[in-house]
């Protein structure tokens, strides 16, 4: 409950940005950030809460954003209608991914996860009479939020949401089945769990989110090509889940926060940001496996 | 007297290798049946076969009375078959308490969608829980355990919690696979009160899968004896222990004729 109270806290707190400091540069970085913490908080779900590594995250978010982008190309449907469809495609597909990815373990379902995100791409990259290829396709703004700021709120409330259902899911009896799956899944299955249907169900829902992180995405830059949803991009998502620390509530929003904020404080840092993200990652792990919010805890325990 | 568990016709095959072979046998209500024999003859391939872990390649496990052969470990776990490990598991990352609550919450706890649209209702079946789990742990004399991390006890507090895991969640047959292995001689004795209290004050019945002698013998109703995957002996324990083929299966051939 406090947690939840928090999200909102913070959330009221972001809110007063714009009036803060109205200039629209600011106001483009803390969509983004929006949109990277929905997709770190939904990666954590498999990887931290499960322990499955994935680094397919870019894909669903690329699939949502296409799914978008296509429906208001052929259909004419408006943001209301395209942003449940993304999350529902995208959550389609990550059950789809997931299902090989039962037999798999470790590093090999890693290399599986690289395996399909690179299709993914591929698709989105050559498939040109339906995804419009490198040009890739443009996308009309959300009627009635034209405005940056407006638009701004939207982002926010759907991460407040998003956030919030991600909690409840965690300390539900979901969040519980996903411990006990990480810790040991023999013993998990041995006193009841059903493993496969519960990394299947999770595997759904992270996409999901990540699939309506995407949809926002495609709103906000106004259309869709390809190069946004690379490996590289899933590499990023993860750098944020593990310097921010795994399977903590709050890992993966200050994981999201910094690897946004950072780059664009240090402006010449910026044609480097992978590279940063890279040396981020081996640093973490090296000196902070637990992450920010697990170093935290552990000032806080002293 | 009803069977809880029973094997019929039971093998099992490892890419050719047979570690089990056409094994028939099954246990009671309110037994205990005691599972031996030298390393390698197969007693954690039964175990893994009734547990669900392991698939049979042939035969048939029925759980009173329904067959069950080749079920998920999660569907057997259901029907009340509960087991230890022979090398300790419990969810590191979790309390004593919490372990045995995530136990407990498979068998009788709210459901994945309620436990997320009624948070009220999931707090206060925790509740109970926790206090279930509590009563079990003292039992084990494992109360004053209960905050701390699993992983951070001694073995022989481990199995205690093991054991606790299994009898909180009413097992309809508890199967202990070789629960005295790496424990001192006190929590061995230890270990046999707590097997004779569960059976007797729970009425719990039991398959248990020994490599200590001096446990089958002081607790089991009946034993069971497997020698390279094949059944050589089913009967009391006073019996069972001087049949020669089993003494032939134990010490080897050639020094049992000598001796």
């Amino acid at each position: 409950m406090r947690t939840i109270l928090l999200i909102l806290l913070a959330a009221a707190a972001f809110a007063l940005m714009p009036t803060i400091v109205g200039g629209g540069y600011f106001i483009n970085i803390a969509i983004v950030v929006c949109i990277y913490i929905i997709l770190a908080s939904s990666l954590d779900i498999v990887m931290g809460w499960t322990g499955l590594y994935s680094f397919a995250h870019a894909a669903f978010l690329g699939i949502g954003a296409y799914t978008a982008a296509i429906l208001g190309r052929d259909f004419g449907t408006t943001f209301w209608i395209n942003l449940p469809m993304g999350m529902i495609v995208a959550g389609l597909f990550g059950f789809l991914l997931g299902l090989p990815l039962l037999r798999a373990q470790g590093h090999f379902l890693a290399i599986m996860t690289i395996a399909f995100q690179t299709i993914v791409y591929l698709v989105l990259s050559q498939w040109t009479d339906f995804t419009g290829g490198q040009y890739g396709i443009e996308v009309e703004p959300v009627a009635g939020f034209t405005a940056l700021s407006s638009f701004f709120y939207l982002v926010l409330a759907f991460a407040t949401i998003c956030l919030i259902a991600i909690r409840l899911l965690t300390q539900s009896r979901l969040g519980d089945s996903l411990q006990a799956i990480r810790d040991d899944e023999t013993l998990a299955r041995t006193i009841g769990i059903n493993s496969k249907a519960i990394k299947l169900v999770a595997f759904a829902i992270s996409s999901s989110f990540a699939g309506g992180a995407g949809v926002l995405l495609a709103y906000h830059i106004r259309g869709v090509t390809p190069d946004d949803y690379t490996v590289l991009a899933s590499a990023t998502v993860v750098a944020m889940v593990v310097l921010g620390g795994r399977g903590r509530f709050w890992g993966p929003v200050m994981g999201a926060a910094l690897l946004i904020v950072l780059p664009e404080l240090l402006s010449s840092l910026a044609e480097y940001k992978h590279v940063f993200y890279g040396a981020v990652l081996i640093l973490v792990t090296m000196l902070a496996p637990q992450g920010l919010a697990g170093k935290f805890l552990e000032w806080r325990a002293r | 007297m009803a069977e809880i568990i029973k094997a019929e016709g039971l093998t099992k095959a490892f890419q050719g290798m047979v570690a089990l072979n056409a094994f028939d046998f099954s246990v009671n209500e309110g037994e205990i049946v005691g599972l031996i024999g030298p390393n390698g003859s197969g007693k954690s391939t039964v175990v893994n076969l009734l547990s669900g872990v392991l698939a049979p390649t042939s035969g048939r496990v029925l759980i009173e009375g329904k067959d069950f052969s080749g079920a998920a470990p999660h569907v057997v776990a259901k029907l009340g078959v509960a087991r230890t490990f022979q090398m300790i598991r419990l969810f590191s990352s979790l309390t004593v308490e919490q372990n045995i609550v995530l136990a407990l919450q498979e068998q009788s706890g709210p459901g994945y969608f309620s436990s997320f649209v009624n948070r009220r209702n999931a707090l206060a079946w925790r509740e109970t829980a926790s206090a279930k789990a509590r009563k079990t742990l003292a039992l084990f004399e494992m109360e004053k355990h209960a905050e701390k991390l699993a992983t951070d006890l001694s073995i022989g507090q481990q199995r205690m919690v093991e054991l606790a895991r299994g009898l909180a969640t009413n097992p309809r047959i508890f199967i202990l696979d070789e629960p005295a292995a790496g424990l001192s001689p006190i929590n061995v004795d230890r270990l046999i009160e707590m097997i004779r209290r569960m059976r007797d004050e729970f009425g719990v019945t039991i398959l248990l899968v020994e490599h200590v002698m001096r446990v089958v013998q002081s607790v089991c109703d009946r034993v069971v004896v497997l020698d390279y995957g094949q059944k050589i002996a089913d009967g009391r324990p006073d019996l069972v222990v001087k049949d020669p083929k089993v003494i032939e299966a134990y010490i080897g051939l050639g020094r049992s004729s000598n001796a």
